[in-house]
């Protein structure tokens, strides 16, 4: 963890702590929950539960000298939960929308997430794309230039991810954290209540940044 | 019966327990049979015969009737027919000395009768079972009520319940709940249910060895069904067996059933893949369910291993579904609700029909726009601003007051809180209706009683409160909750300036000329005096871990009746908190 990110092409000021709140969105079962279980946690469950409502973790990496605090929303998939949606991309200043690359449908319901964002998010949202379980290319249904060439059209981020083998998983997160603007104040999320905790394994302890 | 004789009432699957002075889980100690009122020309009689056992010519002979004697062990046993006649009950009314009902909370019901002429030991117990949604039966409680009420007005002094003998003890150990039955509506039971039976008002009088059940008392609940009948029990209460069905007609029910629903696992079966391509709804929701079946309770031995054949069975139970409410189809969150059920059941045409019954419970969870959630959310909103104002204003004050958080818990019935065994137990509660409808926004209200001081300690907002609730899983103690809940269920019965809405929810009988709808409006965001000192109603059952104190020691102690003046009012506002989303 404490290597991600370890490139130092400027000196931000030290200790600099930034909180984005990022949500993931797609089709059902594509592997949003899995992302973010391998991006938080480093595991991957074969029969990880669908998920009811939402979750909510956190995990903080570091990028510079900036200590980047990631507010993880992760989504119901299903279209009958769609109206809850907007609850949680409120405010976000990132997305993540997940398609599955062996199921073409599950991108035609990528670029749905994609442009209710553009329309209702935030403006200046960062989203990402994301193509996963590229582990299971032999049964490929989604090709990469496809993919690839829509990002570029919409100005999206783009990966192909593994929560599985945990391919481009940090990457992807990274990128996202490297996108976002860090100044002093555009970056930093709705400034939290005091004595939030949040029970992740990551620690946040607030004051220094976790690169040193 | 003779001919002169007149069944005023009747009622199948009502046992009688026999052996109640031994500590036995022996099931021959409960006896399935019937019970009967009926007018003859000596007098009005109630009768309780032994389920006739099929091979048996049971030649029905007013001789054979006996009251049970004193001893109610159990004879040796080697015809169990034979034997069981000679349980078989028939007392005159007005032999009786007294009876007694146990507290309506349980989930099940027994009534004991104590006859004149019985010393104080002899309880002949004619046990009304009924698992749950079930009631007594009415005609048969209302007709006891009405003679005893004549005893005691004809002779005051005999009828005095002296004899009472300790018998909710040993009888509660014994009591497992047993296939059940019930035939009156549950709206029509709640009146005579929330009344007080005259003989408890009597009993009331301070004995030693006497114990009585009064309705401030935390009933020790019984630890659900008895896993053994579980499979049987479920099939009544989820309605797919009727509660006045025979053995016969559940027979026939259920050849029928297993037809239904082989005739529409055709449906779908028998769509080839062209008709699919030009079938998008129902392939899509064939993948959904596909999709969900790989990830539901994997790790439950009954889905583990790669090529479990359940899984399959999950899936066609699923598809079926979808044939059989199309309008519906299948929506995630229902391969929950179905899990526990086909794993307590282990067939595929039953657990179908039951999955099919808790649907009709919990549909509109499911449905396009959501009502039936959103609807819940706003009820807990308005029983919590009742109940714990403090909390209520934090939650709100905390970005919380759609009360969000509890998504997962109503969707699907709480089903990922707890462990299997739990579930079961915690469904079979639900489905009785008891002690009040919407009793589960009571246990939400238990959870987040106990949960509160860490919320407001750590100052959490909206996403902390929802990662605090959804990491909860397989943290909750369930007895204590229900518990608490049902703690919470006495206090607002015993209100007596409980807002209409809240009666409403929780389906209490609103009164015609109900003072406390005109006081919540008239009290518009009112503080109460003395808030500091005020108290708050305090729950029965406090949880030291989190630094409640206890007001009185133990489980089971009695519940405080709250200070009317302590209750605060709050505007009915409670649909606020909800605006802000579902937009
Ligand atoms: N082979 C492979 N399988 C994956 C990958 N990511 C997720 N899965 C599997 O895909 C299934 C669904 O993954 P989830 O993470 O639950 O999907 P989700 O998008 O969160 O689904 P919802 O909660 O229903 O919206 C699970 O069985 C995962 O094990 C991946 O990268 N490769
Ligand atoms: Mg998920």
């Amino acid at each position: 963890m404490a290597s991600r990110g370890a490139q130092r092409p400027n000196g931000a000021a030290q200790g600099k702590i930034c909180q984005f709140k990022l949500v993931l969105l797609g089709e059902s079962a594509v592997g949003k929950s899995s992302l973010v279980l391998r991006f938080v946690k480093g595991q991957f469950h074969e029969y990880q539960e669908s998920t009811i409502g939402a979750a909510f973790l956190t995990q903080t990496v570091c990028l510079d000298d900036t200590t980047v605090k990631f507010e993880i929303w992760d989504t119901a998939g299903q279209e009958r939960y769609h109206s809850l949606a907007p609850m949680y991309y409120r405010g976000a200043q990132a997305a993540i929308v997940v398609y599955d690359i062996t199921n073409q449908d599950t991108f035609g319901r990528a670029k749905t997430w994609v442009k209710e964002l553009q329309r209702q998010a935030s403006p200046n949202i960062v989203i990402a794309l994301a193509g996963n379980k590229s582990d299971l290319a032999n049964k490929r249904m989604v090709e990469y230039e496809e993919a690839q060439a829509y990002a570029e059209e919409n100005s999206l981020l783009f990966m192909e991810t593994s929560a599985k083998t945990a391919m481009n998983v940090n990457d992807i997160f990274l990128a996202i954290a490297k996108k976002l603007p860090k100044n002093e104040t555009g970056g930093q999320a709705q400034p939290r209540q005091t004595g939030v905790k949040v029970g992740s394994e990551q620690n946040q302890q607030s004051e220094g940044g976790c690169c040193k | 019966m003779a001919s002169q004789s007149q069944v005023l009432f009747d009622k199948e699957s009502v046992y009688i327990h026999i052996n109640v002075n031994s500590q036995t889980s022996d099931k021959d100690a409960h006896i399935p049979g019937k019970v009967y009122l009926i007018q003859k020309p000596e007098g009005t009689f109630i009768e309780w015969k032994a389920e006739e056992v099929i091979s048996l010519d049971a030649s029905q002979n007013d001789q054979e009737w006996a009251v049970i004697g004193s001893t109610c062990s159990v004879v040796n046993m080697n015809s169990k027919a034979e034997i069981r006649k000679k349980y078989n009950i028939s007392f005159d009314v007005l032999d009786l000395k007294s009876f007694k009902r146990n507290a309506p909370n349980h989930g099940w019901a027994y009534i004991i009768f104590i006859l004149k002429d019985g010393h104080p030991m002899t309880v002949d117990c004619l046990l009304y079972r009924n698992m749950t949604q079930i009631c007594y039966p009415s005609h048969l409680m209302n007709y006891i009520y009405f003679l005893i009420l004549l005893k005691f007005i004809k002779d005051p002094y005999t009828t005095t319940l002296g004899g009472f003998s300790k018998v909710t003890n040993f009888l509660r150990d014994v009591l497992i709940v047993q296939d059940a039955s019930v035939t009156r509506p549950r709206e029509e039971m709640a009146d005579i249910l929330q009344e007080d039976i005259p003989g408890m008002e009597i009993s009331q009088q301070d004995e030693p060895g006497f114990e009585v059940v009064t309705k401030t008392k935390m009933p020790n609940r019984p630890e659900g069904v008895e896993p053994s009948i579980r499979v049987e029990v479920w099939k009544f209460l989820l309605g797919y067996y009727q509660w006045q069905s025979t053995y016969k007609t559940r027979t026939d029910e259920r050849k029928r059933r297993v037809d239904d629903y082989f005739r529409m696992k055709l449906q779908w079966k028998t769509i080839n893949a062209e008709q699919e391509k030009r079938f998008s709804l129902l392939k899509e929701r064939k993948c959904l369910i596909e999709k969900d079946v790989t990830r539901t309770d994997r790790t439950h031995n009954f889905f583990e291993g790669e090529m479990n054949p359940n899984l399959q069975v999950l899936n066609d139970i699923l598809m079926t579904y979808c044939m059989y409410n199309f309008d519906l189809g299948y929506v995630q969150g229902m391969s929950d609700l179905l899990s526990p059920i086909l794993v307590v059941m282990e067939n595929e045409v039953d657990a179908f029909w039951c999955f099919s019954g808790l649907m009709e419970r919990l549909c509109t969870n499911f449905e396009m726009d959501q009502k039936g959630m959103k609807v819940q959310l706003s009820q807990i909103h308005k029983l919590m601003q009742f109940v714990d104002p403090e909390l209520c204003n934090y939650l709100e004050s905390h970005d919380s007051g759609n009360f969000y958080f509890c998504f997962r818990w109503l969707l699907i019935m709480f089903k990922r809180e707890f462990s299997f065994p739990d579930v079961q137990r915690l469904w079979e509660v639900m489905w009785t209706d008891r002690p009040c409808k919407n009793f589960h926004l009571l246990l939400c209200l238990a959870i987040l009683d106990t949960e509160k001081n860490t919320l407001m300690e750590n100052k959490f907002g909206f996403t902390e409160i929802l990662k605090h609730i959804n990491d909860m899983c397989f943290a909750i103690h369930l007895q204590e909750t229900l518990k608490k809940a049902e703690g919470i269920y006495l206090q607002l019965k015993q209100c007596k300036k409980l807002p209409d809405p809240i009666k409403e929810i929780l389906g209490f009988e609103i009164s015609p000329c109900s003072s406390s709808s005109s006081s919540s409006k008239t009290t518009p965001s009112s503080t109460p005096i003395n808030r500091e000192t005020t108290p708050k109603l305090e729950l029965p059952v406090h949880v030291k871990e989190n630094g409640f104190s206890a007001p009185s020691s133990g489980t089971g102690t009695a519940v405080t009746t709250p200070d009317d003046s302590s209750i605060e009012i709050l505007p009915e506002n409670a649909e606020n908190g909800m605006n802000n989303f579902y937009n």
